[in-house]
């Protein structure tokens, strides 16, 4: 079998299903079957992307083309290892957040736009996490982007959201412009779109079905980048793009502030990786250029996990707090990412695969950590009446004792402390600068967990341990709790199981950022289709 | 081989290292409890703690207010830091980040220029 | 290309950049929501127009024009296809400043009706002003 349907299927009937969905509000007039709908559709997406998980993992590279135009014409879907594991932890993650929706959203006036919304919001990362396409990844990030500004804005009556979210939207149309830019340039140089043909032209240098190149394709490969690298690191909020974010995120409602810090921030991660380690890689015709791009990310990197650590630590709002927790991990993983400066780790050795594969593994605890945080804010925030000030909270997660454990969880996952999966991303982090023989970097990621210390701190001490103001809190029903516990048993889990998820990401990453990997990548997007 | 010394790999002593400290914390979690059962917890004679004259309202909580939490060594250690970063870069103004955000795009598109004039370098030589 | 052409190609080019570097400037540093948005639209047309150009096609003589990608024969000969290969437009930046529009539309909607809920809030549109949010 060439291609595979279930990657192709996925993001177009994930948009069917999002999109019916204010129709279907005209006719039913009860709001639990839209909690039942929204579950469904995000536990399909679920079902579909562990299938497409697991047959990649066991054959392989797959790829989809739409409409039945082979790659370099039409648009398709190509998902390898990488890809399917992102897919699937969003698709998980997401599906937690629709279960733990149906407990905060209560009236029916707002269901069935606030489930379109948030299943929109899912295909849009299902869609620029599974593409092949660097344009279907435009349309997707748009996707993806709209959701989100609506869903930031979604108590519109509160100024402060209206305010976030126009702080977000007039920047993210930016920054989607920029890359537009960008692409139209990649276009005029390399007559392609398509990122397996991209590899074709950019690493192999060999002309295809889409003709060979035009002009100078350095210094148009080099402003394209210039300006997808911006518009990236503004959706992954990654330092001097990151404003938007400690506004965005708090404002929006609770479960959307978890699916936007633990999972929106990905896809820009996502896409720097597939454009620095795929299309762009160090094989590539450009790598100098690549070099001096990492190099600058290194940099923001280091910058934004220390202006999100030391920001934490004087915030009086408990969302707003976890939002700059989200902009220094972010910096952490783009720091993993680095290590594919030639100056630092040449592929294939050591330092080079442990950097990576810490930066996925940072990745995935930071989503599981950051979601299960941000929903147990939203329960202690509904404990203690509606309000996110950290003074007025005063231990009400003390009044029960099973959100008072999952957010200790959370909070030593992000910490990484020893049992839990953050500490073993860091420590990936920190010994693969080590090999590569840079040791300030390590001791730059010392400091800033050390630094964020204090902010968790202050998070544990206002939910947890200061006296309760009163002894009666409303009562939480089980669904909330039962996410919450879900989620605090995978954070154990990737701690756990450090051993075998590190060797797992170890071959992972030499499947997927290697020579091998790249030229897979081309073979079964686009040799396969043409080559015969 | 060296049989004297356990040879562990970083991430299972870490793990070993935590179980045994979270161990250690249980039993001594539970030698606490056992010694607190003995001791009376309460009596009636002590129940409020009731100094001098004044009402019961005037320490409002015994626990500082998470606000003030390490504001001695924020405020002694980073206060300039805090002051730009808090108050000049974070002020929420949406045309002051604008001035950031142009700066890097600028700075993008100079490492691009860069390389492109030091491809023409090369080519000229 | 002729003199004439080469010119005109210039200024095109030129006038492109100085939209992009004027549109960029209203963006991020005009106070007004509303004129922020202007500027925003005539940010996303401008990359548009350089999109449409990347698809241009000098004319293959002086007397013909490029014609629409569209082969008008159903069962073309040889000679057919290579006069369409010379003459045909690149359709595919056509195709992408489609969606492109479609997509910006949507975006500008969006942020015009935010922008008036922003109004009815805060009773202005001007950012020094919203700026509830901060620290």
């Amino acid at each position: 079998m060439v291609y595979l349907l279930s990657v192709g299927l996925l993001v177009p009937s994930l948009i069917g299903l999002a999109f019916v969905l204010p129709l279907i509000g005209i006719f039913v007039r009860n709001v639990k079957f839209f909690h039942a709908y929204a579950s469904l559709a995000s536990l399909y997406a679920l079902a579909t992307a562990a299938y497409n998980f697991h047959i990649v993992l066991s054959e392989g590279v797959k790829a989809y083309p739409f409409g039945g135009w082979w790659p370099p014409i039409g648009i398709s879907y190509e998902i390898d290892e990488v890809n399917a594991l992102i897919a699937l932890l969003t698709t998980s993650v997401m599906f937690l957040i629709t279960l733990y929706s149906a407990w905060y959203i209560k009236d029916l006036k707002s269901a069935p736009y606030y489930y379109t919304l948030l299943l929109g919001l899912e295909v849009g990362m299902l869609g620029c996490i599974y593409t092949g396409d660097a344009f279907n990844l435009f349309v997707m990030l748009e996707v993806m982007s709209i959701s989100a500004y609506a869903l930031v804005g979604f108590h519109r009556s509160k100024p402060e959201a209206v305010e976030a979210a126009i702080k977000y939207g007039l920047f993210g149309a930016v920054a989607t412009t920029l890359y537009f830019i960008g692409l139209v340039f990649v276009y005029g140089s390399f007559g392609t779109l398509n990122m397996a043909d991209l590899v074709n032209k950019v690493t192999f240098g060999i002309s295809s079905a889409s003709g060979t190149y035009y002009g100078q394709i350095h210094a148009a490969t080099a402003v394209a980048l210039a300006l997808s690298l911006w518009a990236f690191t503004f959706k992954s909020a990654v330092f001097p793009n990151h404003f938007w974010l400690p506004d965005a995120h708090p404002e929006a409602p609770t479960p959307v502030s978890a699916a936007l810090s633990g999972l929106v921030v990905n896809v820009g991660v996502y896409a720097i990786f597939r454009f620095l380690y795929t299309i762009f890689s160090p094989y590539s015709i450009v790598s100098e250029l690549r070099d001096v791009m990492l190099l600058a990310l290194l940099i923001l990197g280091l910058a934004s996990g220390f202006v999100g650590a030391f920001m934490m630590a004087v915030q009086d709002d408990i969302k707003r707090l976890l939002a700059y927790s989200t902009v220094s991990h972010i910096g952490l993983v783009l720091v993993g990412l680095s290590i594919g400066i030639s100056i630092a780790a040449h592929p294939n050795t050591p330092a080079y695969v442990n950097g990576l594969s810490g930066a996925l593994y940072h990745l995935i605890n930071h989503s599981l950590g950051k979601s299960l945080l941000f929903l147990a804010s939203g329960v202690v925030i509904f404990m203690a009446g509606n309000t996110r000030r950290l003074d007025e909270i005063g231990g009400v997660a003390r009044r029960n004792p099973l959100l008072g454990f999952t957010i200790i969880v959370g909070v030593l996952q992000l910490l990484g402390v020893p049992p839990f999966g953050g500490f073993f991303s860091k420590y990936l982090l920190y010994s693969s600068y080590v090999e590569a023989g840079m040791p300030y970097v390590s001791v730059m990621i010392n400091a800033i967990s050390a630094i964020s210390i204090l902010g968790y701190v202050r998070l544990l001490y206002a939910a947890l341990f200061k006296t309760p103001r009163t002894r009666e809190v409303p009562k939480v029903n089980l669904t909330p709790l039962t996410v919450l516990l879900a989620l605090a048993i995978l954070c154990i889990a990737t701690g756990v199981l450090s051993g075998s998820i590190t060797e797992w990401l170890r071959w992972i990453v030499g499947r997927t950022a290697s020579e091998q990997g790249i030229f897979n990548y081309w073979f079964y997007g686009y040799y396969l289709f043409w080559g015969r | 081989m060296n049989m004297g010394v356990i040879n562990l790999d970083p991430s299972m002593a870490a793990l070993t290292l935590s179980g045994v400290l979270a161990l250690t914390a249980a039993l001594m979690y539970l030698i606490y409890i056992a010694l607190s059962r003995r001791a009376p917890t309460s009596s009636v004679e002590y129940g409020e703690a009731y100094i001098g004259g004044e009402s019961r309202t005037v320490i409002k909580s015994l626990d500082i207010s998470v606000r003030n939490l390490f504001w001695g060594i924020i405020w002694g250690a980073g206060r300039r830091l805090y002051l730009i970063l808090r108050d000049r870069i974070h002020n929420g103004m949406m045309n002051d980040w604008s001035v950031y955000m142009i700066t890097y795009i600028g700075f993008l598109s100079l490492i691009a220029l860069v390389y492109f004039l030091a491809l023409r370098w090369v080519a000229w030589t | 290309m002729s003199e004439v052409d080469t010119f005109m190609f210039n200024v095109f080019i030129f006038s492109m950049i100085l939209n992009t570097a004027i549109s960029l400037y209203g963006i991020f540093a005009r106070p007004t929501l509303i004129k922020k948005i202007i500027a925003l639209t005539i940010f996303s047309d401008t990359a548009n127009v350089l999109a449409i150009a990347v698809g241009y096609r000098a004319w293959p003589t002086v007397e013909r024009s490029p014609i629409p990608p569209v082969l008008t024969t159903s069962e073309p000969t040889a000679s057919d296809l290579t006069s369409f290969l010379q003459t045909a437009v690149d359709p595919l930046p056509q195709a992408l400043v489609l969606t492109a529009i479609v997509i910006g539309l949507a975006v500008t909607l969006f942020l015009v009706f935010l922008t008036l809920q922003v109004y009815r809030l805060y009773r202005t549109t001007d950012v020094r002003k919203i700026s509830r949010l901060r620290g």
